[in-house]
């Protein structure tokens, strides 16, 4: 299997020095070797539709005799909502460049519209 | 009786004002971080000026005024907080994290900001631009990671208790490394409310402590449903401090997972040996010792290297230079910007994680490697279950290496992930463990064990893990720092 350092690189949003792309690449490669063990694990074909819905706490909240969609609902209801949020000010006091009028303060960043 | 017990004691007893006793305290602080590394910011002043006003104030808060190491991952309010990272060079929280603001209501100080694997993301805390943090017993050996900094600062006398956060065994492998006790509680038992996200589904805050007593203090504390954290479960919590009380390991069903302890050739062999003693010493206190098969366990760091990295490379994509954190200079166009901020701000290893994260949710490659993972992550969990149908706990080794040499495993990213082979099934399957000293070598290194329950069984691994603690007390060596 072909590992694209470019590719991946694109689509994560980063780039690479040469020497970066060239140590990856080869390490990548004994990683993807690694994993592909998992083929080793047989997959009924009626296992095979549900495969990626795995989620870590149904079988706890089964355990506890409680319908995880309902329960996460009703705790959503009950709780989540009165929550303070940050105040304009405290959002941007990380902000690595703001821009603006003085008491209505934005994220400052380059232009998204080229001129003609 | 732990360090925590025991300055707590002392407090109460007022054999002397928390401000004579910090006045000192920093002292130690101080000479010791310039050998271990293990804090990398120290609140002297903000601390002193706490203990002032404190002095004034009666001493029965259960955490009163004790000296706490916070890993850099968990929001302290106005204090820095950067994930050991360039990417977060600056950024201060603008609110406590859930256990911070938990802990502060207890009475506990936060003394420093702890040390770690840039975004949690290691075995070594060597991975971060910040300074590797060095093991307190031999100081050309790793602290162990990610939570290095809080396992040091605890096993050096830089603090009396931390928190840290484990997504793979980042708690028990350090805590291991360092001859202390460290818990993951079980996933949903601990608010992550204002914890930075490395693996959502993983990801867990949890103690490190002196002793197993001490352990259950702070988790006393810390736990408990928080509607801040919609994943944190509104499961009662129990009374780990009473559990910690009646030691018992006596007719309890531990399992040892076959496929863990079946091939010992790739475990050290001093390892090897003091983790058949623990085991002698399970019988010999009264528990019923049964094999039990973990069949997928050992497929644990394949899986795990593709759920985190692929979680990873989903919560990572916030950092994009806008909002916060490291904002490029070289910059163009927004995508540039985005593009040269992530990639200046990252180091080697957060890149490597993302990149791998990012492939296997691309399209092609989603169903055999994203989809394969969680499928078998499944099975993993499900094995877990069963097992606890027959035992009561799970006896595991922690790590098959000793405290490595600072740098061994560097270029070889694969064998450092390897040092994670018992721990990472752990968070695959949500479950709570506790890492305790078991032995200790003639070269000055603490080994490890660890005791894995079911489902909200905290108080049953204090239980178990104390009464080991008390059967097979553990000399430590001469601190190096």
């Amino acid at each position: 299997m072909e590992f694209s350092v470019d590719k991946v690189a694109k689509l994560a949003y980063v780039s690479l020095t040469q020497e970066q792309k060239k140590t990856f690449k080869a390490q990548f490669e004994d990683i993807l070797k690694y994993v592909d063990q998992l083929n080793e694990v047989p997959i009924k074909p009626e296992e095979a539709k549900d495969m990626g819905k795995f989620h870590v706490q149904t079988a706890f909240y089964k355990a506890l005799g409680l319908d995880p969609s309902q329960t996460l609902r009703e705790e959503a209801k009950n709780e989540d909502l009165n929550q303070t949020n940050l105040t304009n000010e405290e959002a941007l006091q990380n902000a690595p460049k703001t821009g603006g009028l003085p008491g209505e303060l934005m994220y400052e960043v380059p232009s998204i519209i080229e001129r003609g | 009786m732990g360090a925590l017990t025991k300055l707590r004691k002392e407090l109460r007893d007022k054999k002397f004002s928390l401000t004579e006793f910090y006045q000192d305290y920093f002292k130690k602080i101080y000479e010791r971080n310039k050998a271990t590394n293990a804090y990398l910011s120290v609140y002297e002043d903000e601390v002193l000026i706490q203990a002032k006003e404190a002095d004034k104030k009666p001493r029965d808060l259960p955490l009163f005024g004790l000296p706490f190491g916070i890993k850099d991952m968990i929001s302290i309010k106005n204090r820095p907080l950067q994930a050991s990272s360039w990417m977060l060079e600056g950024y201060r929280a603008p609110q406590h994290a859930t256990v911070s603001e938990r802990l502060e209501n207890a009475g506990a100080f936060f003394v420093g900001r702890a040390n770690c694997d840039e975004f949690a993301m290691g075995s070594s805390n060597e991975n971060t631009p910040y300074g590797v943090c060095h093991n307190p017993w031999n100081l050309k050996r790793s602290s162990g990671g990610s939570s290095g900094g809080s396992a040091v600062c605890v096993a050096a006398d830089m603090a009396v208790g931390s928190l840290g956060t484990d997504t793979g065994g980042s708690i028990r492998l350090p805590a291991n490394f360092c001859g202390i006790v460290g818990m993951k509680p079980t996933y949903g038992r601990v608010s992550r409310s204002g914890v930075i996200a490395f693996a959502s589904s993983l990801d867990q805050v949890g103690p490190l402590a002196d002793d197993v007593e001490d352990c259950a203090e702070i988790l006393q504390v810390i736990a408990g449903r928080d509607g801040r954290d919609s994943t944190s479960m509104d499961v009662p919590v129990d009374d780990y401090i009473g559990a910690v009380k009646k030691p018992e390991l006596k007719g309890l069903k531990v399992g040892l997972p076959k496929e863990f302890f079946e091939d010992t050739s790739k475990m050290d062999p001093e390892i090897s040996k003091q983790n058949e003693k623990a085991i002698e010493v399970l019988k010999k206190e009264g528990a019923i010792l049964k094999e039990v098969s973990l069949k997928h366990a050992p497929y644990g760091i394949a899986v795990y290297y593709l759920v985190a990295t692929a979680e990873a490379a989903s919560n990572l994509a916030r950092y994009d230079g806008v909002r916060y954190g490291h904002r490029s200079e070289r910059q163009g166009s927004l995508k540039e910007l985005i593009i040269q901020s992530r990639s200046e701000g990252f180091g080697d290893e957060v890149l490597r994680r993302i990149m791998l994260g990012t492939f296997s949710l691309s399209a092609g490659y989603y169903d055999a490697y994203y989809q394969k993972a969680q499928f078998v992550r499944s099975l993993v969990q499900q094995e877990y279950l069963s097992a606890f149908k027959e035992v009561d706990l799970i006896y595991a080794p922690v790590c098959p290496y000793l405290p490595f040499e600072i740098g061994c495993h560097q270029q070889d990213p694969l064998q450092m992930y390897l040092a994670d082979i018992f721990t990472v099934s752990v968070n695959l399957a949500g479950l709570p463990a506790i890492s305790f000293p078991i032995g200790w070598t003639d070269q000055n290194l603490p080994i490890g064990g660890q005791l894995i329950g079911n489902a909200f069984q905290e108080a049953k691994l204090f239980s178990a893990a104390s009464a080991f603690e008390k059967a097979n007390p553990v000399t430590r060596g001469q601190l190096a720092c």
